[in-house]
């Protein structure tokens, strides 16, 4: 028998509400803190970015900032520390373009064309950069200390990026020829993020793998490190933000967030809003479609309605 | 078409054969009255549904057999105008010739024409008739095919007087739109008029002038009969019909001299049998008999045709749910053409994930059972009349669907996959990429199955199993390979990683949700309020019948149509009104009442008037047979063929011709 589409949709509904019901629940717990640092952290004699941008690349200028967050409630460990950048359109095609996969694993014995991908940032002068490409030029080296009350919280740096990146991605060869690691302008190279400690190979630096792996809008967070301990509620977190990078040349901008997580990620009300939102629907489909049955009912096979030479006849031929 | 021989004593013979007019034009003048009679005869034959043929022949003596033939054999190796030189030397030869006699030959209706003509005019195809054969012999074999109605209006256009066709085309034109109006506004549908013309009258018609006019004619008739068409006349009728009706033609012969006729047409149908091949092999589709024409429409071409949209459509949307994704990330990559997908994925997409499910339903779904299509030819008219509009609102409607689906491919999981769970890890874009196509995939699939009409193993395995799981199982381990393999790259873990999240398979079934709310409800409200005809007999055949349900289902015999109240049933009329709208020389019999049910004028039946035969002189016999009827509500059928063969009428000796070839 053909089913009641009654039935269906009362089926979906129930479906949608349970668990638009019960996803907003468990969100509810995670606390996320978000701070906009990259106004505040440049002094106020610098107006527009254009003096901005000149301040960040000046080698000598004192690029501590010290910045006050509270706690707004009880905060469970783990805690994650990201950094999060707007404006910054690390999915473009240029850009997620602009790496070697071969030369991440296998250091220098990858040939020049494997490397063809990472022009401009192949070659210095004419040896070869490793690890070379627009993504791993253009690393974040801002840093950030936490203090609460006088102690220092320790912030773990390790196992923040994929496992498999690190064991099948990235291969244990040192940084070789990185133009950040030269001072700037020198043999034409631009600076164009952090320097890699050439004692540090690839493998074993997260934060590079962290942020190889191109995010997916222009307004993206990047793991940098995670807080084992839980914070109180009303909790002064004094944090010493080192303000190195420049995102002041394309008007980007730059945010330290705390978070928690829970089964489902993040806070992202999307989910639980949506399964409320599609389980409405379905209620107020389902009211309607009884409805209709109630008043317009059509009994099925019935032949009135079949077709009569030459007419296109939705309504039953003769009454 | 003649042949020159010389027998063995060195006498040199033309004999001839051809068609009645063609041949009593080149007689000798001294006959003695033979020609008369075999014209009469000739008659009778057709009137019995006999195609008749005339033989002649005639003594050539040497001298002039070699001029001719020498003439001959330079005509026939002319350089130009090859074809007139050569019909210029035959006629100048076929001439003064003797008749010998007339054959009759009995093509005997194959099995079920009837039926299959009845099928096809309640289908809405109108269908003409060109044969080569006399008006007699054509109209014997329409009446006995049911073309031809006896209650039919008629207009006849014969070969006698050709300069006055163009006018009796316009005549015959205005009072056929009358006709039709005046039938459209008394609600009664299918027109009963038809149109017999014969293959002289034919050309004078399909000149520039009178083109126009006789094909309006025809289009307001029920049925067209040409007569005495030439193979040339058959192909430039079905040239005229397509080019200006808009219509689809099909062309049905089984003999050398349809070919030209099946080439013409948009669809050409060779019967294969004993006639040769010429046919078939000109031909789109072949046959065996006439009677399989209706399976071919009704049924196969009817599922073609809903399958071949079908296909269309779904196509086009699948890739629409796919590749829009690309335009959307476009305004969030900073229109940089960046693609959503690895291009692992890519490739595979149209490959295997959607390839077999597609196939499937293209090739094996049959919307309603094959006896039930054949049994309601009305059903039919859903494949015809397709209009523009109708066009763009199907395609409309599927190309809504897919941007609807691609955005809730796109934007959910860009909505909401961010954060990997309780590791606090993130995701980059391939991992939205892979989730995006994942929710691709299924709705992709999940629409075939909204599109299936008839459920199957096959349909339900390519799509779940072959097409779905496979995915779900192709995704982890090209994530694995994607470890090692350098092309599979960007699809390093991507999988596992996904497939840890709850957010992703929380993310597929309210995307499924979403995505299928719109196109279900707007589906099941047309079919609630707007049933289609299938739509009705699919209920039927699942056991409902007027609203109540019997275990007994099956497939859906003739839906009876009932109809609309308070109309005259028009069977009921008398025999033939004629009223000829022809030059005069056709007489009409004034009424000489011989029965009470006839009206005070009475009206002449086919057969009278075409064969000037006087009521009177129809013999006891005939009468008894039930080859006349005088008061009928139409000829069922107007010869009895088996009975033709059983009682055959005698025919009148003549005079022996002249010269007559003496058999050794």
């Amino acid at each position: 028998m053909r089913p009641s589409p009654l039935l269906s949709m009362w089926g979906g509904t129930n479906i949608s509400l349970s668990l638009g019901f019960f996803l907003p629940l468990l969100l509810v717990q995670v606390v996320e803190i978000v701070d906009e640092y990259q106004t505040a952290c440049i002094p106020s004699s610098y107006t527009n970015n254009d003096e901005r941008v000149q301040y960040i690349q000046d080698v000598n200028t004192n690029k501590l900032c010290t910045r006050t967050l509270t706690v707004p409630k009880h905060m469970k460990q783990p805690i994650f520390v990201y950094y999060q950048l707007e404006n910054y359109y690390q999915n473009h095609r240029r850009y997620v373009k602009s790496r070697s996969d071969k030369q991440l694993l296998n250091g220098d014995s990858t040939s020049s064309t494997d490397t063809e991908t990472c022009k401009p940032e192949q070659f210095l002068g004419e040896l070869p950069i490793i690890p070379c490409g627009l993504i791993a030029w253009s690393l974040f080296n801002d840093t950030y200390s936490f203090t609460s009350g006088g102690h220092a919280i320790t912030i773990n740096k390790k196992g923040i990026s994929w496992k498999s990146d690190r064991e099948h991605k990235f291969g244990s060869f040192y940084p070789q020829n990185f133009p950040n690691n030269l001072p700037n302008n020198q043999n034409g190279s631009l600076i164009g993020g952090a320097s890699l400690d050439p004692n540090v190979s690839l493998n074993e630096n997260e934060d590079l793998i962290v942020w190889m792996r191109t995010a997916a809008l222009p307004t993206f967070r990047k793991l940098y490190g995670r807080i084992d301990q839980n914070l109180n509620a009303h909790t002064q977190l004094s944090v010493q933000i080192s303000n190195n990078y420049n995102t002041y040349s394309f008007d980007g901008k730059k945010k330290l967030v705390l978070s928690t997580t829970s089964w489902l990620g993040g806070k992202n009300d999307f989910l639980g809003v949506a399964y409320i939102t599609v389980g409405s629907f379905c209620i107020f489909l389902a009211l309607a479609f009884f409805l209709l049955h109630w008043k317009h009912p059509r009994p099925l096979g019935d032949t009135k309605y079949s077709l009569s030479r030459g007419h296109k006849v939705g309504k039953p031929v003769a009454n | 078409m003649s042949i020159i021989c010389k027998s063995s004593d060195g006498r040199i013979k033309l004999y001839c054969k051809g068609a009645d007019t063609a041949i009593l034009k080149r007689l000798a003048k001294d006959q003695g009255g033979i020609a008369e009679i075999s014209v009469k005869h000739m008659e009778e034959f057709a009137h019995a549904g006999f195609r008749t043929l005339c033989i002649a022949e005639r003594e050539i003596d040497e001298a002039e057999f070699q001029s001719w033939a020498s003439r001959f054999r330079v005509a026939s190796v002319a350089l130009d105008d090859r074809d007139e030189k050569l019909a210029e030397a035959a006629d100048s030869i076929e001439r003064e010739m003797v008749l010998l006699g007339v054959t009759a030959v009995e093509d005997k209706l194959q099995d079920g024409v009837q039926e299959t003509v009845t099928l096809l005019a309640q289908a809405g195809i109108k269908l003409w008739v060109l044969t080569g054969d006399k008006l007699e012999t054509a109209v014997a074999i329409g009446l006995a095919c049911k073309l031809l109605v006896d209650s039919m209006h008629l207009f006849l256009l014969c070969e006698s007087a050709l300069n006055s066709v163009p006018q009796m085309l316009h005549n015959m034109l205005d009072e056929a739109r009358q006709r039709a109006h005046a039938r459209t506004s008394s609600g009664v549908d299918a027109s009963d008029m038809a149109v017999i013309i014969e293959g002289d009258s034919l050309s004078v018609a399909l000149e520039e002038n009178n083109r126009m006019n006789f094909l309006e004619l025809c289009q307001e008739c029920r049925t067209v009969v040409c007569c005495r068409v030439s193979p040339l006349q058959k192909a430039l009728v079905t040239q005229l019909v397509k080019e200006n009706n808009l219509a689809v033609t099909l062309a049905i012969g089984d003999g050398a001299n349809d070919v030209a006729m099946i080439r013409a047409a948009h669809i050409g149908i060779g019967i294969s049998g004993r006639e040769g091949m010429a046919a078939v092999l000109a031909s789109d589709y072949a046959i065996g008999q006439f009677r399989f024409l209706a399976r071919l429409l009704l049924i196969h071409g009817r599922w073609s045709y809903k399958r071949n949209k079908l296909l269309v459509m779904y196509a086009f949307y699948k890739n629409i749910v796919c590749v829009m994704g690309h335009c959307y990330l476009a305004f969030y990559s900073g229109l940089s053409a960046q693609s959503l997908y690895p291009t692992a994925l890519i490739s595979t997409y149209n490959l295997f994930w959607t390839s077999l499910p597609t196939m499937v339903l293209s090739t094996l779904d049959q919307d309603v059972h094959q006896l039930t299509a054949e049994s309601n030819p009305q059903l039919y008219a859903e494949t015809q009349g397709e209009k523009i509009q109708s066009f763009f609102k199907e395609a409309g409607y599927w190309f809504l669907s897919g941007f609807w689906h691609s955005v809730v491919v796109f934007f959910f999981p860009l909505a909401s996959i961010e954060t990997m769970g309780g590791n606090g890890m993130l995701n980059g874009i391939f991992n939205l990429g892979v989730a995006a196509y994942t929710l691709c995939v299924v709705i992709v699939n999940l629409k075939i199955v909204f599109c299936t009409n008839s459920f199957t193993v096959l349909s339900i395995f390519v799509v779940w199993i072959v097409s779905v799981l496979s995915y779900f199982i192709f995704l982890p381990v090209i994530s694995l390979m994607g470890q090692t393999i350098g092309s599979f790259n960007d699809l390093s873990d991507v999988g596992f990683k996904l497939y840890s999240s709850a957010s992703f398979w929380l993310l597929l079934l309210l995307g499924v949700f979403t995505a299928f709310l719109p196109d279900w409800t707007f589906s099941k409200l047309l079919r609630q309020c707007t049933p289609e005809d299938y739509q009705i007999c699919q209920e039927i055949e699942h056991g409902w019948r007027d609203g109540l349900y019997s275990e007994n289902s099956g497939f859906v015999g003739p839906l009876v149509r009932r109809p609309p109240e308070g109309s005259e049933e028009r069977n009921s009329q008398d025999s033939a009104m004629l009223e000829l709208v022809s030059f005069p020389t056709r007489k009409v019999r004034p009424s000489q009442s011989d029965s009470e049910e006839l009206p005070s004028r009475r009206r002449m039946t086919w057969r009278e008037v075409l064969s000037e035969v006087e009521l009177e002189s129809i013999s006891r016999a005939e009468m008894e047979q039930g080859w006349a009827r005088r008061v009928s509500n139409g000829f069922e059928v107007v010869t009895r063929h088996s009975d033709v063969t059983t009682v055959p009428r005698p025919l009148e000796e003549g005079p022996l011709p002249v010269l007559r070839l003496r058999t050794a």
